[in-house]
């Protein structure tokens, strides 16, 4: 199962996301839960630079929007 | 939209513009097609010719041009360009975001990339310049 983040720029609207997959949104930077179990590295919540880093490093494929 | 090839180790991402093999998305959902400025050679992606005079001392240097782009699409951008170039290939990375040019080079240094330089170019305009030694 390919992981999938999607990095939401503000003011933006991801389509097709799925529950398992980790979304971003950005200004401020935090990351939402999805559906259960939660799968990303780090929980629901604010996160920094380095933590969007580790996700765009974790993931299988990166989705800007 | 713009999607990203996943990757082994590490997986890959993109945005648009970026040099991908997925570069000019087609996804009819992705609300940033057509954004890059077919003006500006460097905008977007390495493909741009270099800068005139730019060599590495491994070949040519490319550009990639961010100004406008905020992190962490910065360093997604230019993770996705480095992904694009040879090993030992110099990546020049263009921003007018300062936190880029702190954050670039740490994120980038982290991966395993050598951070050759970071430069000013103006009054809010710095240059990273990067060479890549990791796949």
């Amino acid at each position: 199962m390919k992981r999938v983040l999607h990095l939401v720029r503000p003011n933006a609207a991801p389509a097709g996301v799925a529950d398992r997959d980790w979304v971003v949104y950005l200004q401020p930077t935090r990351l939402v839960a999805g559906g259960a179990p939660h799968t990303a590295p780090f929980p629901p919540g604010p996160v920094d630079h380095d933590q969007v880093v580790a996700l765009v490093f974790a993931a299988d494929l990166v989705v800007t929007w | 939209m713009t999607k990203s090839s996943p990757s082994s180790s590490p997986p890959t991402s993109s945005s648009p513009g970026d040099a991908t093999a997925d570069t000019s998305s087609t996804d009819p959902r992705d609300p940033t097609r057509g954004e890059t400025d077919p003006r500006d050679p460097t905008r977007g992606g390495v493909n741009g010719p270099a800068l005139p005079g730019q060599r590495g001392r491994e070949g040519p240097l490319s550009t990639i041009n961010l100004c406008g782009e905020l992190c962490p699409f910065t360093f997604v951008r230019t993770k996705l360009a480095l992904e694009e170039l040879p090993l030992g290939a110099l990546l020049r990375v263009i921003v007018d975001h300062e936190p880029a040019t702190r954050n670039i080079p740490r994120s980038a240094t982290e991966w395993g990339q050598e951070v050759v330089g970071v430069m000013s170019l103006g009054p809010r305009t710095w240059a990273i310049d990067l060479r890549k030694r990791v796949r």
